[in-house]
């Protein structure tokens, strides 16, 4: 892989991680999950990309008012 | 518009940016942007790459502009819609599951300034997204293609701005009519699958609006754009909303 290739892959690779950093750290701090257990959940956020953090961070937390 | 229906459109900003909704989707929007010209510009290498261990060799045609605004094209009208869906489908349904529309309808506030508040909120949204797509997509396109059209692909935009627009209308407006978000995010499956089978109607698929993202690729061709399309929406839009507001009005929070 050439260098340019590197630095066209970056932003894109950042901006990933940025997802599974937002995802990782609500997941550490929260105690309620929707649907599945929540070490599923890291595997789904960690390991799916891109659909993985959405679904995460759209319907994985259980808030006060989800019952 | 009134202090009260103010803050409900302040509302829901806040609740985009709380529910994580606006980051997901500029990121997404941002991703499709860097991707698309990436997978247009790399292809005959990953092809090559796949033909080399098959002994086959496979020769491509010049790789454009064109290629990269085609994979722009086509990714936002798989992942960018059912990503829109996911993130609206319990913009109602979801709050009449937990209560919190039921809360806002005891006050002095109509199920209209409401779903006003839900369109405002869905065009924060869009915008917001689409100057990320439009910035990282321009960018990588005008480095990696010659010749790229950037103020034609600004325009062109407009198109795509229009098409997530009605399918977050129809979204908001299915989910106002149904109980559960699924029942939205599955109602607005089966219409833009609907729009996209009737696309290929030779009498009244101009009209569809599943066919706004192909005007996208005309206009920055340098042709002029259909205005079939755009009416075909706004004729929707209308329907749907109409639809959307009279179910609304008619739901009953103990129901």
């Amino acid at each position: 892989m050439d260098t340019q290739t590197i630095v066209l892959l970056l932003p894109l690779i950042i901006l990933e991680l940025v997802l599974k950093i937002i995802c990782l750290r609500d997941w550490l701090h929260r105690e309620r999950f929707k649907g599945v257990p929540k070490s599923a959940w890291l595997l789904i956020f960690l390991f799916i990309n891109l659909f993985g953090p959405v679904v995460y961070l759209l319907y994985g937390r259980k808030t006060d008012g989800d019952y | 518009m009134t202090f009260l229906e103010k803050s409900i459109v302040k509302k829901e900003i806040l609740e985009m940016v709380r529910t994580s909704r606006l980051l997901i989707w500029t990121v997404v929007c941002m991703i499709i942007g860097i991707v698309s010209p990436l997978t247009a510009y790399y292809l005959p290498d990953i092809i090559s790459a796949f033909g080399a261990t098959e002994n086959i060799a496979i020769s491509f045609g010049k790789i454009t502009y064109q290629d990269s605004v085609e994979q722009y094209i086509k990714n936002f009208g798989q992942i960018g819609t059912i990503v829109l869906i996911l993130m609206m489908m319990g913009s109602v349904a979801g709050e009449k599951v937990d209560g919190s529309v039921q809360f806002l309808l005891v006050r002095p506030v109509g199920t209209i300034s409401i779903l006003v508040a839900k369109f405002v909120s869905l065009l924060v949204l869009l915008v917001t997204g689409l100057l990320g797509s439009m910035l990282t997509m321009g960018f990588y396109t005008w480095y990696l293609f010659p010749g790229f059209p950037g103020f034609r692909f600004i325009y062109a935009n407009l198109f795509l701005f229009l098409y997530f627009f009605a399918i977050g209308i129809i979204t908001i407006a299915i989910s106002a009519s149904v109980r559960k978000p699924i029942l939205a995010g599955i109602g607005t499956l089966g219409v833009w699958l609907l729009a996209s089978i009737m696309g290929a109607i030779r009498s009244i698929g101009p009209f569809s609006f599943a066919k706004l993202p192909e005007q996208v690729i005309q206009t920055i061709e340098g042709f002029p754009f259909e205005w079939q399309p755009i009416v075909g929406t706004a004729i929707l839009l209308c329907l749907f909303i109409l639809a959307g507001t009279m179910l609304f009005n008619r739901w009953e929070p103990n129901d």
